[in-house]
């Protein structure tokens, strides 16, 4: 069939968890079906790269602001995007997928039948991120706002895809209308092998670094668990991979001895390969991890919190450390670095359910099944 | 009189164990507090002041009908004159069920909405460029 895929971001290149998912998503539809990428860019290398790669490209819009709307949909409330919309109106697609709930709002300008993707329920995670934030109130204010608009938006898609049956449940319960198919996130086992390792006392990190959620797993990492590691292990490293680091974490991170930050790393694996063990000690968020999965094909073995492995199958959750306090984590990670055996019987357990159930062809499956049934092919 | 949730400017529900309104009209938001919880999915669907007041004297026999009365009464005031209510038509719903001790239905109002506009907790946003350029 013929597909519009709308972005938020380009997939090019894969640099973060909702790039890789759209990434997967367009090279496993492009297979079988004729699919055309719009999506927004920032600055000239997406746009060439974007361009390259056969899409249409338009700029995020900063003219004007929609108060009616939440803050985080309005940089998507485009001219240039609903120009482009309206001039493919006529050019035989199907549907149109709008990757993310921040492209929502252009809905009526589908071509073909409106399909929503979501990367996770963004309410849900902001009044998460609330809890934490020195302005509970207003954070809770505004997931309320962005509940608003989700429960206004979702029942204009007649099909939505989730990444977890939990996020599916809370949507179905807040939206009955439409049909809403999970389509798990997963890796594409192709391109990430089982490496291996040169093992160190390194702790991997990865995650874009302009995400609450990751932000506060770093400072989660290094005010109250890594001390505490550090009182047994002097000599073990943090390394941290993830592109748009603040200001404020940059400076946190680069001062520090036993940290590293690569910001803008070409390829996570030659990061990965010379650390020991995967750390993800995230206490907010939605969706589900892509880090964990990527962790587990390569083979790291992965420490993590309840709220880190939320969503997963617990096929893949049994083998994975899961603590949530600090001394129990940062034990953890003392244990773990201590055994290579016990890290070996770890990783190779959890590789084996990420190829059984997390490979993107497997996973996507029921998104392609849900799309064709839905225009009638 | 039946009382509702004035829905054309108002959205109100719990997040994270909070009952929040938001007033879209004046630019003002609110936390509920006490038994105003328990009370507002009533109003929400529609309720007289009467039911609201049967609902707590029969939740708490042992607390004066008249204090429980004032209580409510204020709080009904309130809401009014934030316009977070308004008179409707059609038959008033159920009675509110709510499970807890008492304390005064209140409300906490917080007048910096206009900050909220431009909100976006989640991500860290570039002063200068903005969310999501980079």
């Amino acid at each position: 069939v013929k597909l519009l895929h709308v972005c938020c971001w380009p997939p090019y290149p894969e640099n973060s968890g909702g790039r890789q998912r759209s990434g997967a998503v367009l090279r496993f539809l492009r297979q079988r079906h004729e699919v055309q990428l719009v999506t927004f860019v920032s600055g000239s290398r997406e746009r060439s790269l974007a361009e390259n790669a056969g899409a249409v490209a338009v700029d995020y819009c900063y003219e004007h602001y929609n108060r009616a709307l939440p803050a985080s949909v309005n940089p998507f409330e485009s001219d240039e995007l609903r120009k482009t919309l309206l001039s493919l109106s006529d050019s035989g697609f199907e549907a149109t997928i709008f990757d993310h709930i921040y492209v929502a709002n252009n809905v009526r300008f589908s071509c073909g039948v409106p399909v929503l993707m979501e990367h996770n329920i963004e309410s849900e995670v902001v009044a998460e991120v609330a809890q934490f934030s020195k302005q509970r109130m207003k954070g809770l204010a505004a997931a309320l706002f962005l509940k608003k608009f989700e429960n206004e938006i979702w029942p204009e898609f007649p099909l939505r895809f989730c990444v977890s049956e939990r996020d599916a449940q809370s949507m179905r319960a807040r939206c009955p209308q439409g049909k809403v198919v999970v389509s798990e996130n997963g890796v594409d086992l192709n391109r990430v092998e089982s490496l291996q390792f040169i093992p160190t006392p390194k702790l991997f990190f990865v995650g874009t670094l302009d995400y609450q959620p990751n932000v506060d797993a770093v400072h989660f990492l290094l005010d109250e668990i890594l001390p505490l590691v550090w009182q047994q292990m002097p000599g073990v490293l943090l390394r941290v991979a993830g592109r748009s680091p603040g200001r404020e974490l940059s400076d946190l991170l680069d001062g520090h001895p036993q940290c590293e930050l690569w910001p803008s790393a070409p390829d996570l694996t030659d990061l990965a390969r010379t650390c020991s063990l995967s750390v993800v000690p995230l206490r907010l968020g939605g969706g589900t991890r892509l880090k964990i999965l990527e962790a587990a094909a390569w083979g790291l073995p992965v420490i993590t919190t309840r709220k880190g492995c939320e969503g997963l199958r617990n096929e893949l959750v049994e083998n994975l450390c899961v603590v949530d306090e600090p001394e129990p984590f940062a034990a953890n990670i003392c244990t773990l670095l201590n055994s290579p055996e016990k890290r070996e019987e770890m990783a190779d357990a959890a590789r084996k359910q990420v190829e059984a159930y997390y490979n993107w062809p497997t996973v996507l499956q029921p998104m392609e099944e849900a799309m064709l049934e839905l225009v009638g092919a | 009189v039946i009382w509702q949730e004035n829905s054309e400017h108002v959205v109100s529900d719990l997040i994270e164990g909070e009952m929040m309104l938001l007033n879209l009209k004046f630019g003002h938001y609110y936390a509920l507090e006490g038994c105003a919880v328990g009370l507002w999915p009533a109003l929400k669907q529609g309720t007289t002041t009467e039911q609201l007041l049967e609902a707590l004297v029969s939740r708490f026999p042992d607390l004066p009908v008249q204090a429980l009365a004032g209580d409510l009464q204020d709080w009904m005031a309130k809401l009014q004159e934030e316009e977070l209510i308004v008179e409707a038509d059609g038959v008033p719903g159920r009675n509110p069920e709510f499970d807890m001790e008492y304390q005064p239905p209140g409300l906490d109002k917080y007048t910096d909405l206009e900050d909220l506009f431009l909100l976006d907790p989640i991500h860290d946003a570039d002063p200068e460029r903005g969310w999501p350029a980079q």
